[in-house]
């Protein structure tokens, strides 16, 4: 009864979907980051 | 048309979608031999937001009393977990090589089984949420099933004592999520059930009554009376089983709705 009390709890619903957007979010900027430097690639390309 | 079925799915996904989409292209172009930026602190905040998902996860796992959920959402941490460590594996050889194409791979696969393998635990919780829901629509489904036996008004007291509460739960519970997905047609689909539903109930319950005081007063046209109520409770029964039908559905398939 607990156990299933727990997982019904809402804060546990948006705790998980926090973490999840933490994980999208991280990915998001490391990626950003990746790209960061072939956009300067491209600059100097151009130069 | 929207990619992912549920608002909250999308407002998660989207743009590291995009940001993952963008990159595979410039991967793809080939406009990628360059120096790598260090990526260790980014990749380490991408492992360090991996490894609190999958605790919350395992969290969930170890409470919930769903079997489909225990069953699938460990296999779906454990993606996202290998994601992150071929991201720190590639970060780790780029330091040692900064040109070295095998960590630009990584880094790119890595992102992109992140983004996959997110994906996939959003999915397992919100499959599981959606279970939740439908447990309720059966146990509406089985109340309905008995409405032909009930014969006497303490009978049809205790009946729409055990209904009601399912049926509210039911049409709350559908009503959010209408509010949370993405496909129109299963949203449109999705509310006019649940306005059935609202409309039929208190017409089913009204027809019931009347077969038990046909029934108890030993007036004429029970058989009528009777097959009015079955009709009733059939067509609940027919919208109950759309919804359940339709909460299953993630992708919207134009040919399937057009006929």
């Amino acid at each position: 009864r607990l156990a299933s009390s727990k997982t019904n709890n809402p804060v546990a619903k948006r705790h998980f979907v926090q973490s999840a957007k933490d994980v999208a979010n991280a990915t998001a900027i490391l990626v950003k980051e990746i790209k960061k430097l072939d956009s300067n690639y491209s600059d100097e390309n151009r130069q | 048309m929207p990619v992912f079925h549920t608002k909250t799915i999308e407002s998660i996904l989207d743009p590291v979608a995009q940001q993952v989409s963008r990159l595979v292209i410039i991967h793809e172009e080939g406009e990628a031999g360059h120096e790598m930026p260090d990526l260790e602190r980014p990749v380490l905040a991408v492992s360090k937001a991996v490894a609190n998902l999958a605790k919350v996860g395992r969290e969930m796992v170890t409470t919930t009393e769903d079997s489909i959920l225990k069953q699938d959402m460990p296999i779906a941490i454990n993606k996202v977990e290998n994601a992150a460590s071929l991201l720190e594996d590639a970060s780790n050889l780029s330091k040692g090589d900064p040109y070295s194409k095998t960590a630009r791979t990584k880094l790119i696969e890595g992102s992109r089984w992140i983004l996959q393998g997110t994906s996939g635990v959003l999915l397992c919780f919100d499959e599981s949420e959606v279970r939740k829901i439908i447990r309720e629509c059966k146990k509406v489904l089985d109340y309905l099933s008995v409405a032909e036996v009930i014969d006497s008004m303490e009978d049809l007291v205790q009946f729409v004592k055990d209904l009601s509460p399912c049926l509210s739960k039911v049409t709350r519970e559908v009503e959010k999520r209408v509010e949370d997905l993405t496909h129109q047609t299963h949203r449109e689909s999705l509310s006019k059930c649940v306005d059935q539903i609202k409309t039929l109930a208190p017409i089913l319950i009204c027809s019931m009554k009347i077969f038990i005081q046909i029934v108890t007063q030993g007036g004429k046209g029970n058989e009528e009376a009777a097959e009015n109520r079955n009709y009733l409770a059939s067509r609940m029964t027919d919208e109950v089983g759309e919804i359940v039908r339709v909460l299953q559905l993630v992708t919207y398939d134009e040919e399937e709705w057009s006929s």
